[in-house]
């Protein structure tokens, strides 16, 4: 009996050795990235400084890379978002060392993503969702099926090239589709942005991607901001700096935007006024110099093209405007062999491409080219909140209704 | 009775305060040549507006702008300004931004609609079902082209009527049986204003055939008379419009001749103002300067001949022609096999194009093919042009036997 009741209290004592104990509060290091238009080379430095730590380039150290501008302005951020926002306006990577208190830069290396980990994720219900798809407005090949002839993916494969599509991840290091599986080899923020993109497409209606949101709430902090600023000649870099020095919206401008800008020389007609807000003084700038506005890293992100990888995007369900044009196709059916007669259907007329079209087509018209691809019933629209909203207003339009359901979450 | 008095002042002071605010604000325009860029700033200024231009080079600015217009509205302002320059302008919403976009561009602040056109789609399906010409089958080796439905035959229609040559292309979509546009309001409510009067009973005129009318009853009544020597043609054409209290718009290649070339134009005798402007489009087309006139926002617009501001149309409504026509053809028919026999229909015939070929050919008759566009979408007749074009196409079809509804 003894011995029982010391058995039981040794494996007691020996469970609660390994109890996780409630981590201690470490407080948080945070740092200014303060650098609108600074030489990367001396932002570097100064990031290095703030964290007590020493700038090392390395075989960088002759890179015209740090005699570069970048254009930063977030404060109160984390080391990492911080070398996050640096290394996507200076076109580096940038990491910091906390062993041998150093700040590195390398090159991107696009041939060789850094793979952290593996994951798999499953993906039955979203393969269901587009089995159905297919056989019930699935657009049939001209002349039959040729079977050496056409890429005709499983649910599965077709999903891998519908996440690749819309989060941009590039050749290499590929998904592998093993039945209703998906699996990648990638770094942890890819792989937390494809898990996030299957969630946000398999729940009940679509929803938003969490830097949308994030995107939301910056655009309404600088919806209310107003100032009077500018005039005739005023520099890009000027207006920039006043829309976003006194606002906590942490920005930054891709590094390819960089390149377009000369913010040396560069000027604006657009001006403050305190009639408008910064939010709309952002989007008129963004008109006028030819960039686009999301979020990405936690922070608005200032960028030319919508193909560069965005996590800013919404994905729509329009399960219900297929059903709806499933009937007005068949009301479009003429009798006779007429001309001008029609004798076609929802399928014929392309499925769900026959709304991605329209929205391609009436975005452009309103000067936006985003990313649009759809998967099944689902339709992702990747970009800022702009684009996105306006994406649901031209579905709107079409007779889709929104289906608020995971909007809201995580806000 | 003094307190009444006072008390009915007080209340209505405010009100006479709201009135004079709600008051469309309006401006009056006088640009006699100086370049369209100078105009513009000065338009931008009248109208408490920032100039911005968008890919439009303030160099390429540089011709000369004619604009004489009294008490117009800040939008209708920037359209007659669109047709001086030649290039899209549009006063922002909120009236804080006069824009200068290249022709064709969709203008920033537009909005998408999505309009539903099943009953239009539903009668055209009809249509094709009763009288549809019979399916012309493919030639060898020809590509079959894909069949369209009523939405999408609409869209094109609509394409057609809606036409503008500085405007924004309106590039609908078609999504099932509604039509999405993505316009400015004033560009919207003219959809809205074609589809209204292709589902209207009878069809019937645009407002701006309409305000077209109104300017041509002005011109008819005023009374022209002058002793002109030596003059710019722009000058005359003024001088004309201000006789019958109305304002002139000149066309950008037209203004830049007509500033400079004078011309005599001696009218001792006076005429109305609408014969004087007839007269002198006679005297410039001998002098190798043939132009074309038209009416927009309540303004004479003169472009150099082809490029006509009309925007106008009347929409028939010949679902009754195409019956009469139908039951004229089965009374036709002979036996069959008979030399000089008939046996065919309305349908083979070619349905409504039984109505819009002929329509055409006599407009081109009596030289008015060219200020008239004939667009047919099932049983509905869309004649876009002046009102001269248009009244010439009603008394054809009348003479086809189409008679106005409730007639």
């Amino acid at each position: 009996m003894v011995r029982v009741i010391a058995g039981v209290l040794a494996t007691l004592l020996f469970l609660v050795s390994y109890m996780p104990v409630a981590a201690e509060p470490k407080a948080e290091r945070t740092v200014n990235c303060v650098y609108p238009g600074e030489l990367l080379a001396s932002a570097l430095n100064d990031f290095a400084g703030q964290l007590g730590y020493r700038f090392e380039p390395g075989d960088m150290a002759d890179a015209y890379e740090l005699e570069a501008m970048i254009w930063v302005h977030a404060k109160g951020v984390s080391p990492d978002v911080a070398a996050q926002l640096i290394s996507a306006s200076g076109g580096v990577i940038v990491s910091v060392d906390d062993t041998n208190r150093t700040v590195l830069i390398r090159e991107i290396d696009e041939e060789a993503p850094a793979a952290s980990g593996v994951r798999s994720f499953k993906t039955d219900a979203l393969c269901k969702l587009y089995t159905e798809y297919q056989k019930r407005y699935g657009m049939v090949a001209e002349g039959g099926l040729q079977p050496d002839m056409m890429y005709r993916p499983t649910a599965t494969e077709e999903l891998r090239d519908a996440v690749e599509e819309i989060l941009q991840l590039g050749d290499s290091a590929p998904g592998s589709a093993v039945g209703m599986r998906l699996v990648y080899t990638r770094g942890t923020d890819d792989l937390d942005r494809v898990g996030e993109l299957l969630q946000v497409m398999g729940a009940a209606g679509g929803g938003e991607s969490s830097q949308l949101q994030v995107d939301r709430a910056y655009r309404e902090k600088l919806a209310k901001v107003h100032s009077s600023f500018g005039g005739e000649g005023t520099l890009v870099s000027a207006l920039l700096w006043q829309l976003f020095k006194d606002c906590d919206v942490p920005v930054y401008v891709d590094h390819a935007q960089m390149e377009s800008f000369d913010l040396e020389y560069d000027t604006t007609d657009v001006t403050l006024d305190n009639s408008h807000n910064h939010y709309e003084a952002l989007l008129e700038l963004a008109r006028e110099q030819d960039f686009f506005v999301d979020c990405k890293h936690g922070a608005l992100r200032l960028h030319e093209d919508f193909f560069v990888g965005s996590s800013s995007f919404r994905v729509f369900d329009v399960a219900e405007v297929l059903a709806q044009l499933e009937k007005d196709y068949a009301d479009l059916k003429t009798e006779d062999q007429v001309f001008e007669g029609f004798h076609g259907d929802l399928r014929s007329e392309g499925g769900v491409q026959v709304i991605v079209d329209a929205l391609s087509v009436q975005l452009e018209n309103a000067g936006f080219s985003p990313l649009l691809r759809a998967y099944g019933p689902r339709i992702a629209v990747v970009g800022g909140m702009d684009v996105v909203d306006r994406a649901a207003e031209v579905l709107e339009a079409m007779g889709w209704k929104p289906i608020r359901a995971n909007e809201g979450e995580g806000k | 009775m003094k307190y009444f008095a006072a008390l009915a002042s007080l209340l209505l002071l405010p009100l006479t305060v709201c009135a004079q605010s709600d008051a469309p604000k309006t401006i009056s325009l006088g640009f006699y040549g100086e370049s369209v860029f100078e105009c513009a700033e000065t338009l931008a200024e009248e109208l408490g507006a920032k100039l911005q231009l968008h890919e439009v080079d303030e160099d390429s600015l540089d011709m000369p702008c004619w604009l004489v217009r009294e008490d117009v509205t800040p939008q209708s302002a920037a359209e007659l300004f669109s047709i001086a320059a030649g290039y899209q302008v549009s006063l922002d919403d909120t009236g804080h931004t006069l824009h200068i976009y290249q022709p064709g561009v969709a203008p920033g602040g537009a909005r998408v609609k999505g309009y539903d056109v099943s009953v239009l789609s539903g009668r055209f399906v009809e249509y094709v079902n009763s009288f549809g010409a019979p399916a012309v089958p493919p030639k060898p080796n020809e590509q079959i082209e894909p069949e369209r439905t009523a939405a999408e035959h609409l869209a094109d229609a609509l394409d057609e009527i809606l036409y503008e040559p500085r405007g924004a292309d309106s590039d609908p979509s078609v999504v099932g049986d509604r039509l999405l546009f993505t316009l400015s309001e004033r560009d919207h409510a003219r959809v809205r204003e074609v589809l209204d009067l292709l589902v209207a009973e009878g069809g019937g005129e645009s407002s701006a055939l309409k305000a077209e009318r109104a300017v041509i009853e002005k011109l008819k009544a005023a009374k022209f008379s002058a002793e002109i020597e030596t003059t710019p043609v722009a000058s005359v054409l003024t001088a004309i419009c201000k006789a019958a209290g109305l304002g002139i718009v000149l066309g950008p290649d037209l203004a830049e001749v007509a500033v400079e070339q004078h011309i005599d134009f001696p009218h001792k005798k006076a005429i109305s103002a609408l014969e004087a402007l007839h007269l002198l489009a006679a005297v410039l087309a001998d002098d190798d300067l043939p132009i074309d006139l038209s009416v927009r926002e309540g303004t004479v617009v003169a472009d150099l001949a082809g490029r006509s501001s009309t925007n106008g149309y009347r929409v028939y409504d010949i679902g009754e022609l195409l019956k009469k026509l139908d039951a004229s053809f089965q009374r036709q028919r002979t036996a069959s096999g008979k030399d000089e026999g008939f046996s065919g229909d309305m349908r083979r015939a070619g349905g409504n194009r039984v109505v819009l070929d002929p329509l055409e050919e006599l407009l081109d008759e009596i030289h008015q093919g060219e200020h008239a566009v004939c667009i047919c979408f099932g049983t509905r007749l869309v004649v876009r042009g002046g009102c001269e074009a248009v009244d010439a196409a009603t008394e054809i079809l009348n003479e086809m036997g189409w008679e106005e509804s409730g007639n």
